[in-house]
Formats: structure tokens, C-alpha cells, sequence
């Protein structure tokens, strides 16, 4: 593939995986936590984009399509259990909800 | 390079950004918090405790179109493959839509499609 | 892709699919909530049958390597359905005491079990991808069903935070190992990488993520956060299931990854390996000791059994592969049927602390002598599968030149006496408030016998049972080069 240059989709890669764990460790929302792990794995998908046009692979948009798939069915669930947990005490922040300790 | 160099740098980079962003925005920001400002504000209206009456229901909409929006994606790949795939795709395809519907037939009988 | 015949060789898994819709349409229709279990227990044996019948004894890839059947995958498929026709039989009694919806229960269950015979059968990252998060999406569902309950909610939160974030760190792993290998199957990475190993440090961070993420998955310490919250939280016999079933999937899945796919660098990953055995054991094991709450013993008690089980891992060798598997499916069998005397006590106690089993070995005398049996078992004491298991995980790593890690794991075997015999003691040695007898439903009845049943037959039968299951390669055949 020439005329491809690979390192630039890394390292947005890397940035964006980064900022998907920094927003997992700072916010505090399950609803924001959720948005930064999509990011995640928006990261992983990317990278899996970039190296599959280097390789001129078929696997990794199919994998990358797959990641979609399985995250919006993820969002899916999250999104439920958050309306369950609004429902149940009005906390939708990770902090206050503590009622497993041990 | 040591191996596991980059590694460390990775790690760090995770660590570094975190706290910058939360520097930068201590530093930007100005905050002057005053009793008036951080009581919740309503139109003038002293406002009740936020209670009961959760529109479950966007989120709800928000959780169905997610689903049958990578359902359309889905869709859409083996749309543009239609003619390569043949009769195999529409089988596979057909499946893929059986499990689909029954899902939607599930949601429904529950009243997930009930939005009045 | 034609239709060739080789959709025979995953009807197991197309039928369990297929009586998990089954089962949601009959928790639709029937107002019983006791036919979609009967369904579940139906479609399961049906699929144990097909496997056994039709697809054990092959060595095949399909699809474009998207799908692998060989004896280790067959092996491990049986196992997950047994797991899943027993929690199906020990959950009928709670479903209905808890008002839980038993259709959607036992769809869950089953589309779990699909995705967990995915992980074991494939070599190919992407089909391991979906397998992992098929039985993952359905086990959040699962720890939150109890919808009344806040602390099962709570766990289903902080199990589908913690769960998505491991899956994100795997993908980013995955995508990492793609990147420097050319490929997502696991052969063809590690022909890639047999004549040397370009770009070492990107692969090693790949495999570090890897780790962590299937760390999480197997609740390893320091990735262990979410296990003792949701085997709590959760419903009790979805906790059953997660601990044995979810955690043998993960490490069916660890094996073929590193194994088969990252042998270049198996200096660098054994090191992990055994790092977090030696620390999950301990955290586990002394966690373990101060915990009042049944459950949550149990809880850290499944932590320091993936510890044990890790050694098996970290050593690598056929030995310690076929030891850990002998391993998984002792500690399942005795597991779930602990977890039925938990669920008949939570019955009358809802708090499920240990002080509960006061005087159960004069109200329910049998029930307290297979809890016994079972106790024994996790310490590990013959002539019960659990000595077997530990025996021969311990074996595996004096063997493999690592007696150091053997001497770690019989120090914690030994400091994990107390808590499971304060069980033992508790339930005939201190008085309860009552003497009336604990009528058990038929279904913990009989997943307690089976249960006990199979941890004595492996505990004395254990040569041919590890013949049996030394039979099984990691690395199927079909790979000539393997390891």
C-alpha cells in the first residue's frame, strides 16, 4: 500500500485508548464512564482498521465491524441497568453505590 | 531499547494525560461557589426533590435504536455483497432476521413498542 | 462459504442456541414457570448428545479456521454444558421464590454457555472476541435479574463497567498481537512469529493487555475488584455459574491464546503468570479468612482456586495443562453444589452468613455432610477431587523445575484450612436457634448428590480420569509444528 503511512493511526489510536482509560478513572457518571470505554475500544477498532489496510487483510474490518456490533449491544445493557439503578435510588454516580462491602 | 521500555512509556502517556487534563481545567476554570449558585434552579420556582418521574423512556428509544441501528449496518455489508453471496447469503441472512424478529416479537409482547 | 456438511460439527452449540429461543417463547406462553427449565435441561442434553455422538473423536478446521473441533474443544464443551444443566436444575426452585423470569433465566444461561463453547472452540481471535463477549453481554444481564434487589443491580453495574473495560483492554491486545503478526488466527501468528519476533515491544505490550484483560476475566488479583461484589450480588445460582463455568472459559481461552498463539515469547508471559498465581492465591486465600458472609468466603475462596489453577498456566507443560482442566471440573462439580446448600439456606436466612449454618448437621444432616464433603474438597483432602486436582497442579511445578511455586501453593492450602473448616465446625459444633428440619427442594436435592457424587468418583478414580483428559493437546494435531 504505499503511501500509507501507518504511525499516524497508531498513535491517534494510542491518544484515544488513553483518553478512554483516563475517563473511566476520573469521571464518576456510569453514563460517561460507559462513553470512555466505548472510546476504548473505538481505539482498539482503529488500530485494527490501519493495520488491516498495511496487510491488506480482510480480518480486521471484520473485526472492527464486530467491535460495533458487540459495543452497541453493550451500550444496550448499560443503558438498562443505569434506568434500573435511576429507578432504584436515584444515584447515578458509581460512588454512591455501595452496598456490596467486604 | 530495554523491552519493555515502551511499555512504560505507554503507561506513563495513560498516566499523563489524566492528570493534565484535570490540572488544565483547574487552572482554567474559575470557580466561586455561593450558596445561591449551587442550589438547583428552576424557573424561579423553589425546586422539590428530584423524585419518582424518570422518562425511562428516551432511554429506552436510545437503547432500540442503537440495536436496530448495527442491525441496519449489518444489513447494509451484505447488501452491497448480494450477488457474490447468492443464495447462501440470503439463507444466512435470513437466520440472521429470524433470531432478529424474534427478539422484536419479544419486545413487543413485553409493550417495548408502547410509547404513548 | 457452501454448505458442506460442517455445520454438523457445531449443532451442539446451534441447538443450544436454538432451545434458548425456545425457552424465552415458552416463558412467553406458559404461565409455568418451570417449562422453560424442563426446555433448557431437554435442549442441553440433546446438545451433550450430538457432541458426544457425532463430534467427539474429530480434528477439523471449518470455515476458514473461524471454527476448531478438536478434543480439547469437545472436552470443554461438555463440561460447560454439564455446568449449565446443573445450574439449570438447581436454579428451578429459586426462579420461582424470587419471581424471576424464568424464560429469559434459561435463555441467558444457554446463550452464555453458547458463547463459552465458542471460546474453547476456536483458534481464530475473532471468533474468541465474540465467544468472550456472548457469555459476557449475557452474564451482566444475569447479576442484575434480581430487579428488586439493589445489591444485585449494584453488581450488574460494576460488573458490566469493569467487564467492558477488561474487553476494551483485550481488543486493544488483540489488535496489538494483528498488528505485529499480520494475522487474527492463532496458527498463523505464531508462524509469524517462530523465525524471530519483529517489533518485540509492541508484542509484549499486546500480550500485557491480553493478560490483564483475561485477568479480569479469570479474576485474578489485581484485577479481582468486581468477583467478590458480583458473586455476591448476584443471583445465587448465576453466581455458581460465573465462578465455574465463566472461569474455566476464560482459562480454555488463555490457553489457546498464549499456548498456541504466543509461544515465541512464553519467557516473557510465564513471569506474569506466575506473579499473579503467587499473588491471587495469597490475597485470596487471607481475604478469605475474615469474611462472616458465606457468599463472599466462597467468593474469595473462587479467587485463590484461579490462583491455584494459574500455576497451571504459568508452568505450560502438557502435564499442568491436563492437571488444570482435571482441576476446573473438580472444582465446578464441588462448587455448584455448595452453592445448592447456599441456595436452600438463603432460602430461610437471606443474609447468608456463615453464623447461618449453626446446627445444619441435626437440621439437615445429609445436606451437611455433602457441604463437608465439598469443604474438604476445596481444602484439599483425600479422597476427594480437590486433593487430586491441587496434587497434581503441585506435580506439574516440581516438575517443570518450580518447587518454590509448589511449596507457595501448599502454604496457602494450609492457610485456607480455617475458613472452610470454621464451616465444617459451625454446622455441627455450635448450637442453632432452631432444630426443625430444612425440607430441600428436588432440585438442590439432586445437584447437591450429583455434586458430591462426582467429587468422590474423581477423588477415587483420578488416574483414569486424568488419562481420560491427558488425551487432550492444546495445540491440536492438525498444526504439525505446534510447540
Amino acid at each position: 500500500m504505499p503511501g500509507f503511512a501507518i504511525e499516524g493511526y497508531v498513535i491517534v489510536s494510542v491518544v484515544l485508548f488513553a483518553l478512554g482509560i483516563a475517563g473511566v478513572l476520573v469521571r464518576r457518571s456510569p453514563l460517561v464512564m460507559l462513553m470512555a470505554i466505548e472510546l476504548m475500544w473505538g481505539a482498539a477498532a482503529l488500530l485494527f482498521l490501519a493495520f488491516a489496510r498495511q496487510f491488506a487483510l480482510m480480518d480486521g474490518h471484520v473485526f472492527s465491524f464486530l467491535i460495533l456490533v458487540v459495543g452497541a449491544a453493550e451500550a444496550a445493557i448499560g443503558l438498562g441497568l443505569i434506568v434500573l439503578l435511576f429507578r432504584a435510588r436515584e444515584a447515578v454516580d458509581v460512588d454512591e453505590v455501595r452496598e456490596l462491602r467486604g | 531499547m530495554h523491552p519493555y521500555a515502551p511499555l512504560l512509556i505507554f503507561i506513563g502517556l495513560a498516566l499523563l494525560i489524566p492528570v493534565a487534563i484535570s490540572v488544565l481545567y483547574s487552572l482554567v476554570s474559575s470557580r466561586r461557589p455561593d450558596p445561591v449558585k449551587s442550589t438547583p434552579y428552576e424557573s424561579g420556582y423553589p425546586t422539590p426533590p428530584i423524585e419518582g418521574r424518570f422518562p425511562a423512556k428516551f432511554y429506552f428509544i436510545a437503547m432500540l435504536f442503537v440495536i436496530f441501528d448495527v442491525e441496519a449496518a449489518a444489513m447494509y455489508s451484505w447488501a452491497v455483497l448480494l450477488r457474490e453471496l447468492g443464495a447462501y447469503g440470503l439463507a444466512a441472512m435470513a437466520l440472521f432476521l429470524i433470531v432478529f424478529i424474534l427478539g422484536d416479537l419479544y419486545v413487543w409482547k413485553k409493550g417495548g413498542f408502547d410509547w404513548t | 462459504m457452501p454448505v458442506d456438511g460442517s455445520l454438523r460439527l457445531i449443532l451442539p452449540e446451534i441447538i443450544v442456541a436454538g432451545t434458548g429461543l425456545l425457552a424465552l417463547t415458552a416463558g412467553l406462553v406458559s404461565r409455568r414457570s418451570r417449562l422453560p427449565g424442563f426446555v433448557s435441561m431437554l435442549g442441553l442434553a440433546a446438545a451433550a448428545y450430538f457432541l458426544l455422538a457425532e463430534v467427539a473423536g474429530e480434528t477439523t478446521q471449518i470455515w476458514s479456521g473461524t471454527v476448531l473441533v478438536d478434543g480439547f474443544s469437545t472436552l470443554f464443551k461438555a463440561v460447560f454444558l454439564g455446568i449449565a444443566a446443573l445450574i439449570a436444575l438447581v436454579s428451578f426452585d429459586y426462579i420461582e421464590r424470587n419471581g424471576l423470569p424464568a424464560g429469559e433465566f434459561h435463555l441467558l444461561v444457554l446463550l452464555a454457555t453458547v458463547g463459552m463453547m465458542f471460546m474453547a472452540g476456536s483458534l481464530n481471535l475473532i471468533t474468541i472476541y465474540i465467544g468472550l463477549e456472548c457469555l459476557a453481554l449475557a452474564s451482566y444481564a444475569l447479576t442484575g435479574m434480581l430487579r428488586g434487589s439493589a445489591k444485585s443491580t449494584e453488581a450488574s453495574l460494576k460488573y458490566i463497567l469493569i467487564g467492558a473495560i477488561s474487553s476494551g483492554v483485550i481488543l486493544f491486545g488483540m489488535s496489538l498481537v494483528f498488528g505485529v503478526a499480520g494475522s487474527v488466527h492463532l496458527a498463523e501468528i505464531n508462524a509469524a512469529l517462530a523465525g524471530g519476533t519483529p517489533m518485540l515491544p509492541v508484542l509484549l505490550a499486546g500480550m500485557v493487555f491480553l493478560v490483564a484483560g483475561l485477568g479480569v476475566k479469570m479474576a485474578a488479583v489485581p484485577f479481582h475488584m468486581w468477583a467478590p461484589d458480583v458473586y455476591h450480588g448476584a443471583p445465587a445460582p448465576v453466581a455458581a455459574f460465573l465462578i465455574t463455568a465463566s472461569e474455566a472459559a476464560a482459562f480454555a481461552a488463555a490457553l489457546r491464546i498464549f499456548l498456541v498463539g504466543l509461544p515465541a515469547i512464553q519467557e516473557h508471559w510465564t513471569t506474569v503468570f506466575v506473579a499473579l498465581a503467587v499473588i491471587t492465591m495469597t490475597f485470596g486465600n487471607v481475604t478469605a479468612i475474615v469474611q462472616t458472609n458465606m457468599r463472599r468466603m466462597l467468593a474469595y475462596s473462587a479467587v485463590a482456586q484461579a490462583g491455584y489453577v494459574m500455576v497451571g498456566l504459568a508452568v505450560a507443560s502438557e502435564r499442568a495443562v491436563s492437571a488444570m482442566i482435571y482441576y476446573l471440573i473438580a472444582y465446578a462439580f464441588a462448587t455448584i453444589g455448595a452453592f445448592a446448600v447456599v441456595i436452600l439456606l438463603g432460602r430461610y436466612h437471606p443474609a447468608e452468613d456463615i453464623a447461618d449454618y449453626r446446627g445444619l448437621g441435626r437440621r439437615a444432616p445429609l445436606l451437611a455432610l455433602t457441604l463437608t464433603v465439598f469443604m474438604l474438597s476445596f481444602i484439599g483432602i483425600p479422597p476427594t477431587a480437590g486433593f487430586f486436582g491441587k496434587f497434581y497442579l503441585f506435580q506439574s511445578a516440581v516438575a517443570a523445575g518450580m518447587p518454590w511455586l509448589a511449596l507457595i501453593m501448599v502454604l496457602n492450602s494450609m492457610v485456607s484450612i480455617p475458613y472452610y473448616w470454621g464451616v465444617v465446625q459451625t454446622m455441627y459444633l455450635r448450637e442453632g436457634e432452631t432444630d426443625a428440619p430444612l425440607p430441600a427442594p428436588a432440585g438442590v436435592r439432586w445437584t447437591a448428590a450429583i455434586g458430591l457424587a462426582a467429587t468422590l468418583i474423581l477423588g477415587l478414580f483420578p488416574d483414569q480420569v486424568v488419562q481420560l483428559v491427558s488425551a487432550v493437546q492444546v495445540v491440536p494435531a492438525l498444526l504439525s509444528g505446534g510447540l
